[in-house]
């Protein structure tokens, strides 16, 4: 079946422009593409998102190599702060009839985005005071503007994962490139898609660049010296910084997400290589996949310089060795020859399940993983069934071995996602070459929860596998 | 203390010019402070403003891209990006504008951004500069700065789509 009647149907029933409205000659089927959205910050006009799209994402997809690329903008804007800063600068015309609003409007934006110092440096003698006062007015709003949940749920949120699912259907995965707010947007998005699909969570992925969340479902890039996020860090939690962007004259701040993708700083490699690892591990839509394909030929000249690797058939009988050979209650898989994840050639992985849920309910669900014939269990159990609360996992793998991990919710509950660790960004049926100990989280939601948001789940891996 | 240390600097470079790369901008110092081109020039200072030839373009802002660009193709894609954004920004200031009529603008504004960017492909910072001017004389009082933020509001939670190229319909330009 073809995708574009699915497609405008969802459009008109939505009232919104459809990517494939938008699009034109690609014969409605856009089979194994990549939809790569920015994610803006605070406060950052429509057009101005539209232009950092068109001006910087083509060439960020190019170097990471992830195929065929349609690009768009996932856009948030926050209220109140321009407003404020428009405010601001009606009192400072008032103070100083020097100022005019070619003025304003010259710096306001920029500093909107960062503090540039190129533009700042364009200001009329007595110009400073106006900047610090924006500066202040500015860093007030950018905290207040980030100091969310990274579930909240509003009708932003709703209409972009309406604009996803469109975008899952045609058969294109999704990968949103988020700066600073629209990392929360993309957050809560995530979570709203594992609520309602598992299928399509497994083909969203987040590229997180300066990142105020607590939580990040894929791997994310904070620079140790972006004010902002800095800033943001003495007044709520905040994931570390992770990256070493030097301080530099364009953007004082170090915030703006042109500083992180500057070719001359070394935040744009740390960016891309993230952008490569969250696409190489991101499938394309099945169903979407196959319907393309059944139409005859029109995903000719589509197929991606980069395919994901497909996953792997899930089968509950090969899941889990432990189960076959004595019922799962406990580990004797015949060792192969790491019995002790300090032998020399020997990777330790642990694993567990983080369960999230609202105030009344808790998700649950199972974790097991494939010991084959060359894994070993160092405590048992080394898979769970149906928990909420479960014992830690531990188990070690010959170096290059390649194992499986399966994540099957209980009823009632989603996978959301894998944590941090191995498996981070695939869907719930994973599979990774032991070659670093890797400590592997599946991570659960409701399905449906009593009162969005729920919680995610927190983290319970060490951050050093190894240690006991 | 960035401010401290940004006033030392500018102090320090005597902060008294403005030049946009390529020498397109004709902004220029007048007694320390930055006379705009646009900025009270027709003495309106609606919405809308004046638009004698009814190209929804405001007289004076269609006069400035002009000096701002000779080349004839890149002239028409700015004009319909001034043309677009002045509607979306209508839109903006409207009461009542529902998130579906901006978002379709939205869209219509996107397509000038691409048209933008694959007229200046080779040289983008100078599109960035101009597009830069052109915004600043579109939004050059506190009435029209608040619509265009206002638009933006309209159109949070949308997925906009770029990629397009420039689309003749919209931008006039036939690539």
């Amino acid at each position: 079946m073809n995708a574009r009647p699915i497609l405008l149907l969802i459009a008109l029933a939505i009232g919104l422009v459809s990517r494939a409205a938008a699009a034109s000659g690609d014969g409605g089927c856009s089979t194994a593409s990549t939809a790569l959205y920015f994610g803006n910050g605070v406060n950052v006009t429509y057009d101005k998102a539209l232009e950092t799209v068109t001006d910087k994402l083509p060439s960020l997809a190019a170097e990471a190599n992830i195929g065929k690329v349609e690009f768009g903008v996932a856009y948030n804007h926050t209220d109140g702060l321009i407003a404020d800063i428009i405010q601001t600068a009606q009192q400072k015309q008032a103070e100083d009839s020097r100022f005019n609003w070619f003025l304003l409007n010259n710096i306001a934006f920029d500093l909107l985005e960062g503090l540039n110092v190129l533009n700042i440096l364009k200001l009329p003698p007595g110009g400073s005071a106006l900047v610090a006062t924006l500066q202040n007015v500015i860093s007030a709003g950018i905290v207040a503007s980030d100091d969310q949940t990274g579930t909240f749920y509003d009708s932003d949120v709703a209409d972009q994962v309406s604009g996803y699912e469109a975008d899952f259907q045609a058969g294109y995965r999704v990968i949103v490139v988020a700066h600073s707010q629209g990392n929360l947007y993309a957050n809560a998005c995530h979570a709203a898609i594992a609520a309602s699909s598992s299928t399509s969570l497994a083909s969203f992925g987040i590229v997180a660049v300066a990142d105020p969340a607590e939580i990040a479902f894929n791997e994310y890039e904070t620079s140790y010296n972006d004010v902002v996020i800095n800033l943001l860090r003495a007044v709520k939690p905040v994931l570390p910084a992770n990256l070493d962007i030097p301080k530099n004259l364009s953007d004082l701040t170090g915030h703006m997400f042109t500083n992180y993708i500057n070719p001359k700083l070394p935040g744009r490699a740390a960016v891309v290589e993230l952008l490569s690892s969250v696409a190489t591990a991101l499938p394309y839509p099945q169903a979407a996949t196959t319907a393309c394909e059944s139409d005859g030929g029109e995903t000719e000249g589509a197929v991606p310089e980069t395919d994901a690797e497909p996953e792997p058939e899930d089968s509950a009988s090969e899941s889990s060795g432990c189960e076959e050979e004595d019922g799962g209650s406990s580990c004797e898989v015949a060792p192969a020859q790491c019995t002790d994840f300090a032998t020399p050639g020997c990777i330790d992985f642990q694993g567990a399940i983080e369960s999230g849920g609202d105030s009344r309910n808790t998700a649950a669900g199972s974790l097991s993983i494939d010991l084959g014939s060359d894994g070993y269990c160092l405590q048992s159990p080394c898979e769970f069934e149906d928990c909420y609360v479960c014992p830690h996992l531990d188990t070690a793998f010959p170096e290059g071995a390649t194992v499986t991990a399966t994540a099957t919710p209980s009823a009632g509950s989603v996978f959301a996602q894998w944590g941090q660790g191995a498996c981070a960004g695939q869907g719930p049926t994973c599979t990774f070459v032991a070659v670093t100990p890797s400590c592997i989280t599946a991570q659960f939601l409701l399905q449906n929860p009593t009162a969005p948001p729920q919680s995610l789940p927190d983290a319970s891996c060490p951050e050093d596998p190894t240690a006991p | 203390l960035t401010a401290i240390v940004l006033a030392v600097v500018a102090a320090a470079i005597g902060c008294t010019s403005r030049s946009s790369s390529g020498g397109t901008s004709t902004a220029a110092l007048d007694g320390g402070v930055l006379a705009d081109p646009v900025q009270g020039s027709e003495g309106d200072t609606t919405l809308l403003g004046t638009d004698g030839n009814n190209n929804g373009i405001r007289d004076d802002l269609e006069a400035y891209i002009a000096t701002l660009e000779s080349d004839p193709e890149k002239v028409t894609a700015l004009d319909s990006f001034a043309r677009e954004s002045t509607a979306m920004m209508v839109l903006g200031g409207t009461t009542g504008t529902t998130k579906v009529a901006a978002s379709a603008q939205a869209q219509r504004v996107a397509s000038t951004v691409d048209c933008l960017h694959d007229l200046y492909v080779s040289n983008l910072s100078t599109k960035q500069t101009i597009v830069q001017d052109v915004r600043n004389a579109l939004y050059n009082n506190a009435l029209r700065l608040g619509a265009y933020n206002h638009a933006s509001t309209l159109v949070s939670g949308t997925l906009l789509y770029t990629g397009q190229g420039c689309d003749p319909a919209i931008t006039g330009v036939d690539q």
